[in-house]
Parts: structure tokens; C-alpha cells; sequence
């Protein structure tokens, strides 16, 4: 019985491609759609066992995309782009996609990986399932950073946040409106809860905590 | 040869166009082939991996396709030299480009669609044919012209 797939995505030379080598290999049955609308559509009529959808599948991306077609199970939904950064790679598992490919596939290797995600195989390169493991290891390591980091008052927060940024006790104090004696405390009490002997390591605990975004946000806000 | 893109896609007729695809994006040879499917056969080769200028002059096609900008700078010489037309499918910047006369032809491509690569590369297919066409009949007229005596060649 041929497996039934659909392309979503908005460009038709992807779309077409994928037809033609899923036509040519003759096991599976193949459906298009360029937006989530049609995706959508195409799966309530038709009722595909996987989707392949690319990341910025319009109107709001491939990843908005396969938490919509959440209530269609059971639909195994890949994503697919070129270039896929780890964390969104990450992101579209943590959105219950069940594989990530890049674009540029080869296609038998592409006809390959949707046989197997019809057996229940996820499909994910090698070279995305390391960079994947990495992303999950920093994230855990970003998460024991948080945990260490919660134990901070919100002042000894806004200190550590100019320790990161390279401010000394002098400049910390002026720019909190505080003594340089409160300053010193601040980073006693801080190194103290962080078990650190060292302000930079202090400063290493505090960027694991937080995103990029995040960091340079406080680090603005400060 | 890579195995996945295997040496032909579908067999070709002595009378019909060869097109060389040169991707970085393997399933863009794919979509080329089915694109020009009948009207030209398409022999795809990843890009970057090996002496595309002496693939060309070996294999001879009657265009070739490519997707990565140093595979269309390194050829853009030899096309200029054999006056192969050279199409450059510019899947980042939504755009196709065709090398003719020498001077690049830019083609908005904002939905990366198939149709405007199929017509671009047929475009040029039709230009390439025309102009040989044209140099083949241009030959005995010029020979008409001459006044003296034939040559015996």
C-alpha cells in the first residue's frame, strides 16, 4: 500500500521535486500544498501518514505549522530547510515534529528517510542528531546554571550582571546608587550561593542562565 | 558518480537537448528534470566536487544549470567561451540569471516557482537552437555570395 505524503511548501520547485522522485520510486502517493491552509485542507481530505513541511511554510512558519496539524494524528510531520540551526532544530521536536531534514538531500537518501518515517523511523541526519545532542547538553547545562542562579536576590542579580558585562566595583556602585562596601557584600553573598571562588566564574553562571537575548536584555536594563 | 543522483535522468533521444545540472541542491536537478521532461533530458552532478569546465567540454551539453555562485563564477568563462547558455537558479535570492550574449539576463523569481526556471532554461534551449540554426543556413548563403569560382572543398 503506497505511503501517502504531502509537500508543503511555498516554493514549486521543491514541491515538484519531491513529487517527481516519490512518483518515480512508486510506493508512495504524493499531495502539495504551499500555505497552511492548503496543508491543512489536504489533510483533512486526504489524511496523509507524513507531512513534510518546510520552516517558513507561510503564513507563520513550518513550526506553527506542525503544532496545527497536532489534533490530526496520527500524522508524522518533518521539517525541512536548508542550513538547520540547532535550536530550531530542537524547537520544532520540542513542537512534537517527528524528524528534521535539510534541503539539500539527496534524493534518494530523501525517498529513503520518508520509507522509514513510515515505519515509525525519525528521520534526522547524523550530522543533525550531534548537533541536537550538543543543544540539548548546553540547554541542561543552561538549566543547572538557572537553578544555581534563582538562589540570587534581585539586586545580587542586577550586580552579576555588571560583573558580566566587565563593570568593577566602583563603576557597579555608581551605577546602582549603591556603596562600593554594599557592592563588595553583594559579590560575597553571590560567590557564596554559587559555591564560586571567582567573580568571572560567577559571571560564566550568570551568562549559562541566561539566553543571549535574555543576558544582553538584563545587561541593557542594568 | 554519486549514487543518489544517479548518471541520467531518463534516457535520452538523439535529437533531444542535454542539460548539465550542477547543484548544490540535489532535488533541484529533479525538478529541472521534471520541468523539461520531454523537452530536454537532464544529467545532474553535485556542484563543487569535481572539474565541472572539463565535464563540460567532455559531455557537451546544450545548457547548463546551476545553483551555487562559485560554480557560476568558475564556469561563467567557459560559457562565455562556447557560448553554452549557462542558467543560474538563485533559490536564496528568489531569482533566475541566464548567461547569453554575454551579458546575464536577471528574472525575478520571488516563489522559487518551477515554471519560471522551465521557461528560462527552454528560453535559452530555443535561443541556443535558433542561433545554430541560423549560423548552419547563414553558411551556404555565404558562399552564394562569392563570385569566383567554387572551391572544390
Amino acid at each position: 500500500m503506497a505511503t501517502r505524503i504531502v509537500v508543503a511548501d511555498q516554493m514549486s520547485v521543491f514541491r515538484s521535486a519531491v513529487r517527481s522522485l516519490l512518483e518515480r520510486e512508486g510506493d508512495f502517493e504524493t499531495a502539495e500544498a504551499r500555505d497552511l491552509d492548503e496543508l491543512v485542507d489536504v489533510v483533512e481530505r486526504q489524511k496523509p501518514e507524513i507531512a513534510l513541511i518546510d520552516l517558513d511554510l507561510p503564513p507563520a512558519g513550518g513550526i506553527k505549522a506542525v503544532v496545527a496539524l497536532g489534533s490530526y494524528q496520527p500524522i508524522t510531520t518533518i521539517i525541512w530547510s536548508f542550513e538547520p540551526q540547532p535550536s530550531v532544530v530542537l524547537e520544532a521536536i520540542r513542537a512534537n515534529a517527528g524528524g528534521y531534514l535539510r534541503k539539500d538531500i539527496a534524493p534518494g537518501a530523501l525517498a529513503r528517510a520518508l520509507r522509514g518515517a513510515s515505519h515509525g523511523e525519525p528521520p534526522l541526519s547524523r550530522a543533525l542528531t550531534a548537533s541536537l545532542l550538543k543543544e540539548l547538553r548546553d540547554l541542561a547545562r543552561r538549566q543547572r546554571a538557572r537553578e544555581r542562579a534563582a538562589s540570587l536576590s534581585s539586586r545580587e542579580c542586577d550586580v552579576l550582571a555588571l560583573v558580566a558585562r566587565g563593570y568593577g566595583n566602583k563603576q557597579i556602585a555608581t551605577s546602582l546608587f549603591i556603596s562600593e562596601f554594599t557592592v563588595k557584600r553583594h559579590i560575597h553573598n553571590i560567590l557564596e550561593k554559587l559555591d564560586q571562588r571567582s567573580r568571572t566564574a560567577a559571571a560564566a553562571i550568570f551568562r549559562e542562565a541566561q539566553s543571549d537575548e535574555e543576558a544582553w536584555w538584563a545587561l541593557e536594563r542594568a | 558518480m554519486p549514487a543518489d543522483l544517479g548518471p541520467w535522468i531518463g534516457a535520452r533521444r538523439a535529437d533531444e537537448p542535454l542539460v548539465l545540472a550542477i547543484c548544490d541542491t540535489p532535488l533541484l536537478c529533479e525538478a529541472v528534470a521534471s520541468a523539461v521532461e520531454g523537452a530536454a533530458i537532464v544529467r545532474g552532478f553535485p556542484a563543487g566536487r569535481m572539474d565541472t569546465a572539463g565535464l563540460i567540454a567532455h559531455v557537451r551539453p546544450d545548457a547548463v544549470v546551476v545553483d551555487a555562485q562559485e560554480e557560476a563564477d568558475s564556469l561563467e568563462p567557459l560559457a562565455r567561451e562556447t557560448g553554452i547558455p549557462l542558467v543560474h537558479v538563485m533559490l536564496g535570492a528568489r531569482q533566475v540569471r541566464a548567461l547569453r550574449d554575454d551579458e546575464w539576463r536577471e528574472y525575478e523569481n520571488p516563489e522559487n516557482s518551477l515554471t519560471e526556471i522551465r521557461n528560462v532554461l527552454i528560453g535559452e534551449l530555443f535561443a541556443i537552437s535558433a542561433h545554430r540554426f541560423a549560423q548552419r543556413s547563414r553558411k551556404p548563403l555565404e558562399r552564394s555570395g562569392d563570385s569566383g569560382p567554387p572551391t572544390g572543398r
